[in-house]
């Protein structure tokens, strides 16, 4: 018995009872929110966008001023005057990438050789490798920066960069995306006769795409706030990484904060930007490696 | 001349002896595992095994930056049972991990149950909520600097126009703990937001389908599919953010230095300061192991509890 | 060979992704490699090449900046690589630096540092006068006024020159006085006057300081080792007495030290609060310029932070410190009185320019020496350039000293100057010391329980340094 009621309006397909899209008011309420701890989320970050095109009176105003009087450039202009943020900031990116692609590099082969071969002394090995997440740097940080002294490694890149050239959580992070690899796939491999660096290389790196995208954003992120290490192997401008030049900044002009703001602003682009481009990767990996722990 | 084959060796026309190779193809192939991770391995000897160790090994001295070690004993440890600064560090440590990580927590989850009703707009939110996370901490805490204030955004934006008197936030003990964790928390819940996300997702849809079918209602599908199903996430959850929270530096080090007194001295920074300014590396040392200790045994009790959860 | 792997995930990014990963390393390392060769073909054309470090203070790097490049032009055979480290953490990299061998040759470090830390542990060496430019030892010593070389002076063994000497007075807000009444060519000599001019210039906004009547600085333990130090010396007391174990800061003077500061924020009428005060130690005396507050303890190198941007641009003037027993008022004292509280006395502190102990090729501690040598050989710039006082002798005759703002009464303070006793395990001291006067001017502890608090403690850092 067909149900006139639904049928009230013409072209319509299917059983309708209303002309109106049903509106889901329990998605509503979620809407409304999401958008308001998006803004809570934000307001730090758009406090930190107004004051660096404000000028130093109109900071702490009451109430708080959003838009700055006049769109002010000459914060960043004097900041980038005042100390060379361009070079800091190109220290920033060498270091970042190389230690970015050394980890790429170093936790994919740990991470893969953990996960699919049983060696003797792997889980041990393992264990040694996840227990030095449980030392901060502050403790190992001098014999660290002797070790790296005796290398000849003081106030240059290298120093910069290859001790940090892998990292225990990378390799934990690959080694479960890994794990998720079927074993079918990879002794097919070798019944065809290729050798292990090639099921790596042709097989085992293509899956994990989306798990080194994550580790790539994680371990350029981390290493872009690296402030202790660089400040202790790394003296004057040129070596000097951004996160350094921001302290600079604050121990010259400390209370100067829409030029502070201008640098910090600065000095976040490129992770943001790093992160924008690779983050729908990102968190398909996240998804795919499971934190199955 | 013995007249019985040795399987393992074999003359050849030449005369010349040699061996079977020994190892077998998973011999073989568990090599070429060990070599993959051969590395990684390195860096880890040089850059990390070898500086712990000497950390580990320098506690039972006295020595600082600019002196020589001076065997001790146990001395460094047995002084930290007086040590009131280690004590405080302690105590702040611990709080900090409580007071930011269940929030934390808490927050995220339910993000996380809100964004996996898959709205339409699920990728924006999420991307939006993980900015903070990929800002670094000495951004953010010049930022937060500016916003704790004694006329910045907090007292400004949240308070007076509230009636509620401004507060001294990065100056006042009881409240410049209270101010750290509100940063962290603003800059940590996008992450494990992700995280439950991640593990939300991995949880068939089905099972909700036939618990609805029965008649359950939004609240007995939370606590009896998805609850026990993101136990290995919840155990993520927690293990990371203890071992980040107790080991939690450069916040402190850069908003408040650990002031004011010690509110908000934490392990970590305690460690920095006692090697670097009272010039006492023994004592730091000591410290490190301890923590490290801490740390180990906290992880540990984690998996135990959580494995003792899964048994029913 | 045959199997591609699984479906259409491999398909072209094998090879893209190896070869942009190699591609990647190889640019990164070429990059590298290119961008850390050191400074060799400055050492391939026979360069002596010395390292200086100095932390931040804006006015005095650009004058460092102007004088590396004039000595280098002088002489083409040395290189100077002029470094600034960042203050919040200059301390810590200089201590770690020469710890461990990386450190500078010509070190810029305070008299505190020197003389409990960078002396006693054989961080700097003794100074060559004759690569300095002078005939002898006894000729160096002549060159400076008594008290300069105190601070960095150890068993009668001198270790560097002063950068900066500074003694501290006070900074009035002329605009303030006038407004309210008093007249700022008469500012409080004691104390108690301190509190009664204080209380007439306090401006409230509702329960909130505007401005403040009298005010210390509330920054890193350094500052409070200064201005307690300060008023230590006013009262006769003393953290840790001479014998450099007995803890006397629980003690009457040094509780009547603490109190001099403490009623000045929590005694009637309040004119002091260190909650609205300036937390940066980069600008110590921001509140001042912004005129946030009345009057302030201050240094020569402060007058020149004072900007006609600053709210006290034309309207500041210079006074002597307030003082326990002031002393015959316009009548400066000959010679520093000693600190038992007899008389009226200033606290001196000074920075130190010194050579690494470590630094000993002969080429390159000759050519530090001679630039140290040659640096401090401009007081009238440093003078001008920086308000940075060098205590030569002589150095009231010149012609800068004279347009030295408030010259007299800078000059005449120093008269009465001595510099703060070294405390021994200093820094654990100092942090301790902060925690206690925070305790008791932030929170309101009575004086005398938080210093008998920190008693202990401080017997135990000393006991186990």
């Amino acid at each position: 018995m067909a149900d006139t009621t639904k049928q009230a309006i013409p072209g319509a397909v299917g059983p309708r009872r209303s002309p109106w899209p049903r509106i889901r008011w329990g998605h509503v309420l979620l809407y409304v929110a999401l958008i308001a701890f998006a803004v809570l989320i934000l307001m730090p970050f758009a406090y930190m966008v107004s004051t660096a095109f404000k000028t130093r009176g109109e900071v702490f105003t009451q109430p708080v001023q959003w838009i700055p009087r006049q769109i002010n450039l000459d914060n960043f202009r004097d900041a980038l005057a005042a100390y060379p943020i361009t070079r800091y900031f190109w220290n920033s990116v060498i270091v970042g990438v190389s230690v970015t692609v050394l980890n790429l590099v170093t936790c994919s082969l740990a991470g893969y050789g953990f996960a699919k071969f049983p060696f003797m002394g792997r889980n041990l090995l393992f264990g040694i490798v996840l227990a030095t997440m449980m030392i901060p740097l502050s403790s190992m940080i001098i014999p660290l920066f002797l070790v790296v002294k005796w290398l000849g490694w003081v106030d240059t890149y290298w120093g910069l960069i290859v001790p940090a050239g892998t990292s225990a959580f990378g390799i934990f992070l690959m080694r479960q995306h890994m794990a998720s690899i079927p074993d079918d796939l990879l002794d097919a491999a070798r019944l065809d006769g290729a050798g292990e660096p090639r099921i790596f290389a042709s097989i085992v790196l293509p899956l994990s795409k989306t798990a080194l995208s994550s580790l790539a954003i994680f371990i350029f992120m981390w290493n872009w706030d690296s402030v202790l290490w660089p400040l202790l192997v790394a003296t004057g401008d040129r070596y000097r990484t951004l996160p350094l030049g921001v302290a600079l900044f604050e121990s010259s002009y400390g209370t100067n904060y829409p030029q502070l703001m201008a640098v910090a602003l600065l000095a976040m682009l490129p992770v943001l930007i790093v992160f924008l481009v690779l983050q729908r990767n990102f968190v398909e990996a996240m998804t795919l490696s499971g934190v199955k722990g | 001349m013995s007249t019985t084959v040795d399987p393992d060796r074999t003359i050849d026309v030449v005369g010349v002896a040699y061996h079977r190779p020994r190892l077998s193809h998973m011999q073989k192939r568990n090599l070429w595992g060990f070599l993959f991770t051969l590395p990684a391995l390195c860096f880890f000897l040089v850059f990390a095994i070898i500086p712990i160790a000497r950390t580990f090994y320098l506690s039972f001295f006295t020595f600082s930056v600019v002196e020589k070690p001076v065997f001790a004993g146990w001395e460094n440890y047995r002084a930290l049972l007086d040590d009131q600064r280690f004590h405080a560090s302690l105590v702040n440590s611990f709080a900090y991990v409580f007071m930011t990580y269940i929030p934390v927590a808490i927050i995220a989850l339910a993000l996380a149950l809100a964004l996996n009703v898959r709205l339409r707009a699920v990728g924006f939110f999420r991307t939006l909520y993980f900015i903070p996370v990929v800002m670094s901490w000495v951004v953010v805490s010049a930022i937060w600097k500016m916003i704790f204030n004694r006329q910045g955004l907090m007292n400004a934006f949240f308070l007076e126009p509230f009636g509620i008197a401004p507060k001294n936030w990065l100056t006042d003990q009881d409240w410049a703990p209270r101010a750290i964790v509100i940063m962290s928390v603003w800059k940590e819940v996008g992450f494990f937001m992700v995280v439950f996300l991640a593990g939300l997702q991995q949880i068939p849809s089905d099972y909700y389908e036939a618990a609805r079918v029965d008649g359950a209602s939004g609240w007995q599908l939370f606590r009896s599919i998805t609850m026990p199903l993101l136990r290995p996430t919840l155990l993520f959850v927690s293990v990371i953010g203890m071992i980040t929270g107790l080991q939690v530096f450069v916040p402190q080090w850069v908003m408040t230095q650990g002031g004011p007194v010690t509110a908000t001295l934490v392990m970590s920074l305690n460690i920095y300061q006692t090697a670097f300014v009272f010039l006492k590396g023994g004592t730091a040392a000591a410290m490190s192991v301890v923590l490290f200790l801490i740390i180990g045994s906290v992880t540990l009790v984690q998996f135990w509890l959580n494995r003792l959860g899964a048994n029913d | 060979m045959t199997n591609r792997g699984a479906g259409p995930r491999t398909g072209g990014h094998r090879v893209d992704r190896r070869t942009l990963a190699k591609g990647a390393i190889g640019a990164a390392a070429t990059a590298a490699l290119a961008t850390s060769l050191p400074v060799a073909p400055a050492a391939a054309q026979d360069k002596t090449v010395i390292k200086f470090w100095t932390h931040t203070h804006p006015p005095m790097v650009e004058l460092n900046k102007a004088l590396v490049a004039d000595f280098m032009a002088a002489n083409p055979d040395i290189e100077v690589q002029y470094e600034i480290i960042p203050n919040n953490e200059f301390a810590t990299k200089m201590l770690a630096s020469m710890g461990t061998g990386t450190g500078p040759d010509i070190i810029n470090m305070d008299d505190a540092q020197m003389r409990s830390t960078y002396i006693p542990k054989g961080l700097v060496q003794e100074v060559d006068p004759a690569n300095m430019g002078y005939g002898s030892l006894d000729d160096l010593k002549a060159a400076y006024i008594p008290t300069a070389l105190e601070g960095s002076t150890v068993d009668g063994k001198v270790y560097g020159v002063p950068s900066e000497f500074n003694v501290t007075a006070m900074a009035v807000n002329d605009a303030a006085f006038t407004e309210v009444g008093l007249d700022p060519k008469a500012p409080p000599a004691d104390w108690t006057a301190v509190t009664e001019q204080g209380a007439k210039l306090v401006v409230k906004d509702g329960d909130t300081f505007t401005r403040r009547g009298f005010d210390f600085t509330y920054l890193h333990a350094g500052w409070y080792h200064n201005l307690f130090g300060t008023l230590l010396l006013q009262t006769g007391g003393r953290v840790v007495a001479e014998d450099g174990t007995t803890v006397t800061v629980a003690e009457a003077p040094s509780v009547e030290a603490l109190h001099i500061w403490y009623d000045l924020i929590w005694k009637e009428p309040k004119i002091a609060d260190p909650t609205v005060a300036n937390q940066d130690a980069t600008v110590p005396y921001q509140d001042f310029l912004d005129g946030k507050v009345a009057m302030m303890p201050f240094n020569p190198w402060g007058m020149g932070l004072i900007t006609s941007d600053s709210v006290v641009a034309d309207t500041w003037s210079i006074a002597p410190l307030p003082q326990k027993h002031p002393g015959s008022a316009g009548t400066p004292e000959a010679t520093p009185v000693s600190a038992d509280g007899a008389g009226p006395v200033t606290p001196l502190y000074a920075y130190y320019w010194s050579v690494n102990a470590l630094t000993t090729d002969e080429k390159k501690k000759a050519a530090a020496f001679k630039f140290i040598g040659y640096i401090s050989s401009f007081p009238g710039r440093w003078l001008k350039e920086s308000s940075f006082i060098q205590p030569k002798t002589g150095w009231e005759d010149s012609e800068e000293a004279k347009e030295l703002p408030f010259f007299e009464v800078w000059s005449s303070e120093m008269l009465k100057g001595q510099f703060l006793p070294v405390t021994p395990a200093g820094e654990q001291v100092d942090t301790l010391m902060k925690s206690a006067l925070e305790q008791s001017l932030l929170s309101g502890e009575d004086p005398q329980e938080a210093l008998d608090g920190v008693k202990p403690q401080i017997e135990a850092a000393i006991a186990s340094s």
